[in-house]
C-alpha cells in the first residue's frame, strides 16, 4: 500500500543537496587559478582528503549494489568492493608519483606532454570518458531507485 | 644536466618499488583463490564464525592493501633520501 510521501528523508535530502551547491557558489570567489580548481593549491592535509575520498564510498553502489549482490549471490561477491580499493593501490603505486612530478593534473594533460602527441591526449580522453560512463550510470539508476522510494513510501508488503 | 640524471635515477628505483610492491600485492590477491581450491582445509576454518577465505576477503585485505601502501611511501620517501645524500656527497665540491 502506497501511503505518501516520506518527509524525513526528503528534507535531508533536500537540505543536503542545497548545502552542496551552496557551499559551491560560496568557495567560487577564492578560485584563482589551474592550481586551486584542481588541488586546492595541495593545501589540503593528508587525513582530510582520505576522508574526502572515503565518503567517495558511501555511495549508491555500495549501499544498494554491493549489499544487494551479496544477498543475491553470497559472500564471493565481496571481491568487488575488495578490487575498487585495490584500484587506488595501483593508482599509489604508478600514476601519482610520475604525474606529480611532470607537474600535470590530470591524465589527459600527462598523456599529451610526456609524449608530446595530441592524439595520445585524445585517446586518454576517450579512455576517461568511458570509464565515466560505466561509473556514473549505475550510480545514477541508484539514486533513482532511492529518491523514488522517498516519494512513495510502501507501508506493508501487501 | 646534473638535475636529469638524478631524476632518471630516482624515477627508475621508485620504479622497481614500486613493480616489487605490485608483485606482493599481485601474490595476495591470486593467493586466495588458488588457496581456496589448493588448501580447502586451512580456508575452511572458523574464526569467530568466519571460515579465513571470507574474513581475509571482507575484512583483512583492507589493512593489507594499507600496509603496502604505507611501505611504499615510507621505502620511496627513504630512497629520495638516500640518493640525495649521496648525489651530495658524490659531487664533493660542486653541487
Amino acid at each position: 500500500m502506497m501511503t505518501g510521501v516520506g518527509w524525513i528523508p526528503l528534507i535531508f535530502v533536500t537540505l543536503l543537496v542545497i548545502g552542496t551547491i551552496g557551499l559551491g557558489f560560496y568557495v567560487q570567489r577564492s578560485v584563482r587559478n589551474a592550481d586551486d580548481l584542481y588541488v586546492a593549491s595541495r593545501s589540503v592535509s593528508v587525513p582530510m582528503n582520505s576522508a574526502a575520498i572515503s565518503g567517495e564510498y558511501l555511495s549508491a553502489a555500495s549501499f544498494m549494489g554491493i549489499a544487494g549482490m551479496v544477498m543475491k549471490y553470497g559472500y564471493d561477491v565481496l571481491w568487488y568492493p575488495a578490487l575498487y580499493a585495490a584500484g587506488y593501490l595501483f593508482l599509489l603505486l604508478f600514476i601519482a608519483s610520475p604525474l606529480r612530478r611532470f607537474g600535470a593534473y590530470t591524465i589527459p594533460d600527462f598523456a599529451e606532454g610526456r609524449f608530446s602527441s595530441p592524439l595520445f591526449r585524445k585517446i586518454a580522453v576517450i579512455f576517461v570518458l568511458v570509464i565515466g560512463l560505466f561509473y556514473t550510470m549505475p550510480q545514477m539508476k541508484g539514486a533513482g531507485v532511492a529518491l523514488v522510494n522517498i516519494s512513495i513510501r510502501h507501508i506493508g508488503w501487501g | 644536466m646534473q638535475s636529469e640524471e638524478y631524476l632518471k635515477i630516482i624515477m627508475g628505483q621508485q620504479l622497481r618499488l614500486s613493480l616489487l610492491l605490485f608483485a606482493v600485492f599481485f601474490l595476495i590477491l591470486f593467493g586466495l583463490p588458488l588457496m581456496n581450491y589448493y588448501l580447502p582445509d586451512i580456508t575452511n576454518f572458523r574464526v569467530w564464525g568466519f571460515t579465513v577465505s571470507w574474513l581475509f576477503l571482507g575484512i583483512m585485505f583492507y589493512p593489507l592493501t594499507w600496509l603496502v601502501a604505507y611501505i611504499y611511501v615510507k621505502c620511496s620517501l627513504n630512497l629520495e633520501q638516500v640518493i640525495t645524500e649521496n648525489t651530495i656527497k658524490g659531487k664533493g665540491g660542486k653541487l
